[in-house]
């Protein structure tokens, strides 16, 4: 018997027949290898990724307005007056860092979407940090992006706890391979990081259907916050949300991409941002490796449109 | 072209050849040793030649240390002024030549030289280079003959000591008979090799300088280089005993004079021997320098003492950067900051562990504190981290004076952490703080100081520091290792952790 398990450790040779990357295959096999350099300021950079997906014509959530210099501060007040809810979030954040979400107003204050007051000044220190680069990778001077406010879809009523649940798909040389959801829970505070105690659900990638939730990297059936049921999850506009996904390699060109989708009322699946470090936990909510399902691709026709690269995954995949 | 996989691997093996090798080539060619902790008998051997010049040119003759393939001379120089020295080979002798056109009074030449034995076993396998033959007259070739009668005729070195034993006991006629004319230690050794050939050994008589602690004056001894078979030894005729190889330095292998003087005449040599204790790799870089060997030359042993010792620091900083690399890469443990923890770990080479720990956790933890102030006041970043460096440096103060006042000196060596790091570990804490909160913070916090811990005792233990510093090359099977876990692509420690619930599903 391995002793690891002892120790609470599962056996690499189970999870390599199950397909389990780990982070240091993740970072040199596939990061390293399909992800170039420069490509990344696309990504990391969310301003430039809302332009580039304008040239691609592709919907993402509208930008209000951006607040580069320190001395644009004083001008929020107006700028916002006429905005009633809205959000901000540094332009080159990382892992959901730094955004501010404003649901409302109670006359001079905002309000975060679970009720709590954020006072004006308040609202300008957040800018300011984030101008100073409080939240950019290498503390760079950054810019905050004033950002409208998606209105999420009813379809997710009671999977989420405070917080917008989003779709994160692993793009993989433009195919989609894996998908979770993030559902936001009172640990989470109300923010959709698994890190910080968000629930993860695995989707079926031909159906949209929940597979399984975990939380705390532990599996879990029910919403801790709202006890639904995370088994009768279904993604609505799941097709539409996948070719959406598989644009995101034609906006970034990278191989191995992450990419986070919501679900407008009005609007449709709407994409959030790319990421070109996406994390493994998706692993864990699929009850799946990925490792099948990229060397599968890595066999896959090339040079293929973004409808066809779907149709091809739906197609071929077996589950 | 290669692919980029083939190259490092190529590249790995490389560096570990190149490293290893170069080592290697230390240890077994230029005697360094395997520790630095070795320590070694150096012998200082100091000849002084005095003589009267006469009229016109002079020249000095002394025979020189005969090749000793043990013996590795670590320096040598000679005081002659107004002579030109030089060293020449002549009928296969070694001698140093001092000339001089003309010089008056009585005039003292002293030639200096240390050295020291590697491996004796080497001199021992060498053959004899001009064994004797028996020319004894007959009357004492009768006496020795009788002499040699009952005794063990097999060739062993108990066997020849027991000849030797016969030769000096008192009061046998027949030893009588063969010293009568021949009691001089030189002839009595002539005659003690003579019986020894007749009992069928190989023997050659020489002649050198016993290596005593503080001897001055000493004079030429009467040896004897005894051919075993297999190997040979060094017997005392007036003694009864073998010699062990590193106690002698020969001068003279054959009947080559020891001191010539043309032009001069009441010529006089005597040497001193002083015996110097001192670490092992010293000896072995000073006879490599002394051969110009480039590896040595141009090493860092060639730099001045003071300099050496801030390269035995810099020299263990890789280790500490493996560390980081194996935590972080192979274990999956999380730092703040990539290389704080060996800079953290540097700074514990200076406090000790114990007293570092509890520095650091107090600098950060009251850092911390002050910091959470500066969040509510809204200020820019670069200010805000000038604040954290003030307030950091407020901290030190505070600690050396506090822990002098309570009489404890520890305190004071707070000023050798990095104030820079440390500020920015107590904003990047902060930062983690407010997003992440304090589980996140601990988690972090933990990591750093284990790897810095780790680190700390990788570089603090003396037998590596010194191995490293014996042989810097090693450092290059430490990058080939570092490139190697580069490439390293299967699980980390905590990939096993984190996807054990998939394993039971």
């Amino acid at each position: 018997m391995f002793l690891g398990s002892l120790l609470g450790l599962a056996s690499p040779k189970a999870l390599r027949e199950s397909g389990i990357v780990g982070m240091n295959q993740r970072n040199v096999r596939y990061i390293a290898r399909n992800n170039p350099r420069r490509l990344y300021p696309k990504v990391d950079n969310k301003y430039l990724t809302k332009l580039l997906c304008a040239e691609h014509g592709i919907a993402v959530p509208k930008l209000l307005g951006a607040c580069r210099l320190q001395g644009h501060i004083k001008e929020l007040k107006e700028f916002l007056s006429p905005l009633p809810c809205f959000v901000i979030k540094p332009a080159q954040g990382s892992g959901g860092k730094g955004i501010l979400v404003i649901a409302g107003r109670d006359g001079e204050d905002y309000l975060k979407p679970n009720g709590k007051r954020v006072t004006h000044d308040e609202l300008c220190r957040h800018v300011s940090n984030i101008l100073s680069g409080l939240f950019s990778l290498g503390g760079k001077p950054d810019i905050a992006l004033i950002e409208d406010m998606v209105k999420f879809t009813d379809d997710f009523q009671g999977f989420s706890f405070e917080g917008v649940p989003d779709i994160r798909v692993i793009v993989y040389k433009g195919f989609p391979v894996m998908a979770m959801t993030r559902l936001s829970t009172s640990d989470s505070d109300g923010k959709a990081n698994l890190h910080q105690g968000a629930v993860g659900v695995g989707i079926d990638m031909l159906k949209g259907v929940a597979l399984r939730g975990v939380q705390h990297g532990r599996p879990i059936e029910k919403h801790p916050d709202t006890g639904k049921l995370l088994s009768t999850l279904k993604v609505p506009h799941w097709r539409d949300l996948l070719m959406l996904a598989a644009r995101g390699y034609e906006v970034s060109q990278m191989g191995y991409l992450g990419v986070d989708i919501v679900l407008d009322r009005h609007e449709g699946p709407l994409l959030l941002e790319l990421n070109a470090r996406p994390g493994l936990a998706i692993q864990v909510a699929n009850g799946r490796g990925l490792r099948p399902r990229l060397d599968f691709i890595d066999k896959a026709p090339a040079n293929l449109s973004y409808k066809d690269r779907v149709n091809f995954v739906l197609e071929h995949w077996d589950q | 072209m290669l692919s980029s996989a083939r190259q490092v691997q190529l590249l790995v093996g490389l560096l570990f050849v190149v490293g290893f090798g170069a080592a290697a080539y230390k240890h077994f060619f230029l005697g360094f040793p395997l520790l630095a902790s070795e320590t070694e008998t150096v012998w200082q051997l100091e000849g002084r030649i005095v003589f009267e010049p006469g009229e016109g040119p002079v020249e000095v003759r002394l025979n020189l240390p005969d090749g000793n393939a043990a013996r590795r001379v670590v320096s040598s120089d000679f005081a002659s002024p107004g002579f030109d020295y030089e060293e020449i080979v002549e009928d296969g002798v070694w001698l140093g030549r001092w000339k001089a056109e003309r010089a008056s009074g009585t005039q003292v030449i002293y030639i200096r030289s240390q050295s020291y034995f590697a491996d004796t076993a080497e001199e021992a396998e060498r053959p004899l280079s001009k064994p004797m033959t028996v020319n004894l007259d007959d009357a004492l070739k009768v006496s020795a003959e009788a002499l040699l009668k009952d005794l063990d005729q097999t060739v062993s070195q108990e066997n020849a000591l027991k000849i030797l034993r016969k030769l000096n006991r008192p009061g046998d006629s027949r030893v009588a008979t063969l010293l009568r004319d021949n009691s001089s230690p030189a002839k009595r050794t002539q005659i003690a090799g003579q019986l020894l050939t007749m009992a069928g050994y190989s023997v050659q008589h020489v002649r050198g300088i016993f290596l005593d602690d503080k001897a001055r004056s000493q004079s030429i001894y009467n040896f004897l280089e005894v051919s075993l078979g297999d190997k040979k030894i060094l017997l005392d005729a007036r003694e009864n005993a073998s010699i062990p190889w590193d106690r002698v330095i020969l001068l003279q292998r054959g009947d080559e004079p020891l001191l010539e003087v043309f032009g001069g005449n009441n010529s006089r040599t005597t040497f001193a021997t002083t015996k110097v204790q001192r670490a092992a790799f010293t000896s072995a870089v000073e006879a490599a320098g002394h051969a110009k060997n480039p590896l040595i030359d141009f090493s860092i042993y060639s730099l001045p003492l003071s300099e050496q010792n801030t390269f035995k620091l810099l020299l263990v900083m890789p280790l500490g950067a493996l560390v980081v690399v194996i935590l972080r890469n192979l274990v999956g443990i999380r730092t703040s900051g990539t290389f704080m923890p060996v800079l953290i770990a540097l700074t514990f080479l200076q406090t000790s562990l114990i007293t570092g720990l509890m520095l650091f956790i107090i600098v950060v933890g009251v850092g911390l504190v002050m910091r959470s102030y500066l969040s509510s006041l809204n200020l820019l970043l670069v200010p805000r981290i000038a604040s954290v460096l003030v307030f950091v440096i407020i901290i030190y103060g505070a600690i050396g004076v506090m822990s002098t006042k309570m009489g404890w000196q520890g305190g004071l060596k707070v000023t050798f952490f990095p104030m820079i790091i440390l500020s920015w570990t107590i904003e990047r804490m902060s930062i983690l703080w407010d997003e992440s909160g304090p589980h996140e913070v601990m988690i972090e916090g933990f990591g750093s100081l284990l790897t810095a811990s780790l680190a700390y005792l990788l570089m603090s233990n003396s037998f590596v520091a010194d191995t490293v510093f014996l042989y810097p090359e090693l450092l290059l099977v430490l990058l080939g290792v570092i490139i190697a876990i580069g490439t390293y692509s299967g699980y980390r420690l905590s990939d096993l952790r984190r996807f054990e619930p998939m394993e039971r599903h």
